[in-house]
C-alpha cells in the first residue's frame, strides 16, 4: 500500500515549509549554532579559566568549613547555597551564593572569582538569544515549535524524500546540490531535529503551559503545581545551626552506593526550613540527577523520586540531558556537535535553495551570506575582545555580526563576502590561540585548555588550506 | 551498520523483489537496541538508536556523492554535465515585493499564537482524559504541548483560506476550556 497526499496539498504544505523556514531561518540559525557550542560549554567555561587547581577528590570535611566561612563572613546569608563537587569532565569545586561565585582550592579555600562571560554569553544566546530572561526563553521556544512545524511540512511536503535518502548529485547546479544536501541532512537526521525541537521547546512553552495547568487543577496555585510535577520540600522548623554536608554525604554513600555525587544545594540557607539536597548521577539513567535531602544535621529525610518516582517525573528530568547530550561522554557530545553543525547546514541551505529559485536578486541575496558566515566571526571574535579587554562579550558579538552582515551590503557578492569571512573565521581561531597562549602561559598548555587550543589552530590551517585547494581547482 | 549497509544497497537497486532488504535493514536497527540495552540500559539504547543511524547513512551518501564525482568527471570530456537551465536574473537593490513579504509576516504572527493557544489548551484536556496518574498526565501535556502546536501551527499555514480551520479549531479550544475551567 502507498500512502500519497494530493498534489494540490503537497503544494500547500511546500509553501509553509518555505515560509515557516524563511520567517525563522536568522533566529533558528543563531540558535542552532549557539547550541552546538553550548554542547561543549563545561569546556569552554574551563578553557576559559585554565589557571585555577584541578582535582577530582576533595575531603568532604573541608565543605563543612567551606559553608561555615560563607555564614560567618555574611551572618545574614539566605537563599539557596550551592556547592559543585569535582567530578569527570569537571574537575573543579565552585561556591554560589546570594554573595557571590568562588571556584574553590582543593584546601577548601575559595580560588577566583568563577567567571566565564564569553561562555555565559553563548548559553544566554541560546537560552534567551539576549532578551529579558522569560520572554526570549518563549522566544527561543517558539523557535522550537516552528522547528517541529518545519519537521512535519517537510515530510509533508516531499512525497520523494524517502526514496531518494541516499541520492546525492555532484556537477548540479547549485540550486539541486543544495537541495540534496538539505534533504539528506534533514531526513537522516529527523529524530535528532525533533528530539532538539521538543526538548528546546519544553524549557519556554511549559512557562506558557503552567499557567493553564495552575488555573485548571491547583486552584492558581503554582507551589501545589511544582510540587506535582517535580516534587514539594520537606517541612522543617529547626533551631539554625551551620549544615553538616560531609554527615549527609556519608549518610549518602551508605544508603545508595551506586550514587554519584556532584553538587549540593543548601536550600533556604540559614533559615529554620534549610536543608540539603545532594544531586547525584546515576550512570544507568538518562535524568540530570535523583535529587536526596538531608535535614541541616545530614540525617537522611527522602529521594525526591526521579530514579524511582512517577514515569513523568523521570522524563522531566531527563530532558536537559537529552536536549544537550550529556550523556554518553565525550562520544556523545562529539556526535551532538556533529548533528548541530548538520542542523546548521540545513537551516542555510533551506534559505539557500529559495535564493537560487528566484528570478531576481535583492538586498536578502547579499545580507544573509554576511549574517551566515558573520556569526563564527562574531563568536570567535567576541571571545577574543573578552580574553583581552574584558569588555562585554554579549556587545561584541552583536557589534560583529552587524559589522560582517553589513560587509555583505557593501560587498554585494555572495561568494566574496563568504570567502572573506571564513578567512577572517580561520584566521581569528588562530589568532584566538595564540592570544589564550600569551594570556594564559603555561596554563594554555595543558589539559582542556589545550586541546581547545589545538582545535582552534587546527580548525583554522584545515579551513584556510581547504578555500585554497578548491580555488585551485 | 549492517542494517544501513542493507537499507542502502535496496535503494541502489530499485525492484520489487529486494523489499525484504527495507524489511531487514530497519529490523538490524531495531535489534541493535539490544546490544545497547545490555550494555549502557534501555534509555540510552533508544537514544542511540534514535541518533546513530543518521550518522552512519553519511557513509553511503557519502560514497553515492564520491560515485557521482567520478561519473562527473569521466563525463566532463564528453559533453556538458546536466544542470538546470540558467534563467535570466533581475536585480533588485532593494526588498523585492516587500508588501508580500508584510502580509506573509502578520499571516504568521497571527496564525501562531492562535494555534499555540488552541493547541495548548487541548494537550491538557486531552491527556487529562488518559487513563494516567497526575504527574504523569501533566508532563505528558508538557512535553506533547509543543509538538502539538508545531503540527496545528504548520497545518494552519498550509491552508490557502483560514476561515474554516480556524473556525474548527475554536471549536476545539472552546471545548477544551470548558472542560478545563467549566
Amino acid at each position: 500500500m502507498k500512502f500519497s497526499l494530493p498534489p494540490a496539498l503537497v503544494k500547500r504544505y511546500l509553501q509553509s515549509h518555505s515560509w515557516i523556514g524563511l520567517a525563522m531561518a536568522a533566529v533558528l540559525y543563531l540558535v542552532c549554532i549557539s547550541g552546538t557550542v553550548t554542547v561543549f560549554a563545561r569546556y569552554l567555561d574551563r578553557w576559559e579559566q585554565p589557571d585555577v587547581q584541578e582535582f577530582t577528590q576533595i575531603d568532604t570535611a573541608i565543605l563543612n568549613n567551606v559553608y561555615r566561612d560563607l555564614v560567618e563572613q555574611t551572618p545574614d546569608l539566605a537563599g539557596d547555597v550551592l556547592v559543585m563537587l569535582p567530578r569527570e569532565g569537571i574537575p573543579r569545586a565552585s561556591l554560589v551564593s546570594s554573595q557571590g561565585a568562588w571556584l574553590l582550592n582543593q584546601d577548601g579555600s575559595r580560588g577566583k572569582v568563577l567567571a566565564s562571560p564569553w561562555t555565559n554569553m553563548l548559553i544566554s544566546l541560546h537560552d534567551h538569544l539576549h532578551l529579558p530572561a522569560t520572554w526570549g526563553m518563549i522566544v527561543v521556544s517558539i523557535t522550537g515549535v516552528l522547528m517541529t512545524a518545519l519537521i512535519v511540512s517537510g515530510f509533508l511536503s516531499h512525497p520523494g524524500i524517502f526514496r531518494d535518502a541516499f541520492h546525492f548529485r555532484q556537477g548540479a547546479s547549485p540550486r539541486l546540490q543544495q537541495t540534496d544536501l538539505h534533504n539528506r541532512l534533514s531526513v537522516w537526521a529527523a529524530p535528532f531535529h525533533l528530539i532538539i525541537a521538543v526538548s528546546g521547546a519544553y524549557f519556554g512553552v511549559a512557562v506558557l503551559m503552567n499557567a493553564i495547568i495552575a488555573s485548571a487543577f491547583f486552584g492558581g496555585d503554582d507551589e501545589a503545581r511544582l510540587a506535582e510535577v517535580f516534587g514539594g520540600p520537606p517541612t522543617l522548623e529547626q533551631e539554625v545551626v551551620p549544615v553538616n554536608i560531609s554527615r549527609a554525604l556519608a549518610t549518602l554513600e551508605e544508603i545508595v552506593p551506586e550514587a554519584d555525587p556532584f553538587y549540593v544545594t543548601i536550600e533556604d540557607a540559614n533559615s529554620p526550613s534549610q536543608y540539603m539536597l545532594i544531586g547525584a548521577h546515576h550512570t544507568d539513567r538518562l535524568i540530570y540527577a535523583e535529587q536526596y535531602r538531608f535535614d541541616q544535621n545530614g540525617d537522611y529525610i527522602d529521594n525526591v523520586g526521579y530514579t524511582d518516582g512517577p514515569v513523568g517525573r523521570q522524563a522531566i528530568f531527563s530532558v536537559f540531558r537529552v536536549h544537550f547530550g550529556h550523556f554518553g561522554g565525550l562520544p556523545v557530545m562529539l556526535l551532538y556537535g556533529f548533528l548541530g553543525i548538520a542542523l546548521c547546514v540545513v537551516c542555510v541551505s533551506g534559505v539557500n535553495i529559495w535564493l537560487n529559485k528566484r528570478k531576481h536578486k535583492d538586498v536578502i541575496n547579499d545580507i544573509w551570506p554576511g549574517f551566515v558566515w558573520g556569526v563564527p566571526v562574531a563568536i570567535l571574535g567576541s571571545a577574543l575582545i573578552s580574553l583581552l579587554s574584558g569588555l562585554s562579550a554579549v556587545s561584541a558579538f552583536w557589534l560583529l555580526l552587524a559589522l560582517s552582515t553589513m560587509l555583505g551590503l557593501v560587498i554585494k557578492t555572495a561568494t566574496i563576502t563568504r570567502r572573506w569571512l571564513i578567512t577572517a573565521s580561520a584566521l581569528l581561531a588562530g589568532v584566538l590561540a595564540a592570544v589564550h597562549a600569551l594570556v594564559y602561559g603555561g596554563d594554555a598548555f595543558h589539559g582542556v585548555a589545550l586541546l581547545i587550543n589545538i582545535s582552534l589552530l587546527v580548525t583554522g590551517c584545515l579551513v584556510i588550506a581547504l578555500m585554497y585547494l578548491r580555488k585551485q581547482r | 551498520m549492517a542494517g544501513v549497509m542493507l537499507l542502502y544497497f535496496r535503494w541502489c537497486r530499485h525492484t520489487a523483489s529486494q523489499q525484504w532488504w527495507t524489511v531487514a535493514g530497519w529490523l538490524l536497527i531495531a535489534l541493535a537496541t539490544l546490544p545497547w540495552t545490555l550494555a549502557h540500559g534501555i534509555e540510552f539504547a533508544v537514544m542511540y538508536a534514535f541518533l546513530v543511524p543518521g550518522i552512519l547513512a553519511w557513509v553511503f551518501v557519502g560514497r553515492q556523492w564520491f560515485i557521482a564525482t567520478k561519473n562527473q568527471v569521466a563525463k566532463r570530456h564528453d559533453k556538458k554535465p546536466v544542470t538546470e537551465a540558467r534563467r535570466p536574473v533581475t536585480e533588485v537593490y532593494q526588498l523585492h515585493h516587500p508588501q508580500r513579504w508584510l502580509v506573509l509576516l502578520l499571516r504568521t504572527a497571527m496564525v501562531l499564537p492562535y494555534a499555540g493557544a488552541v493547541s495548548l489548551l487541548a494537550t491538557v484536556a486531552l491527556t487529562d482524559l488518559l487513563p494516567l496518574i497526575k504527574n504523569d498526565t501533566l508532563v505528558l501535556a508538557l512535553l506533547a504541548g509543543s509538538l502539538v502546536w508545531g503540527i496545528v501551527a504548520s497545518w494552519l499555514l498550509a491552508q490557502t483560506s483560514l476561515l474554516r480551520p480556524v473556525a474548527a479549531l475554536a471549536v476545539v479550544g472552546l471545548l477544551s476550556a470548558l472542560y478545563l475551567f467549566g
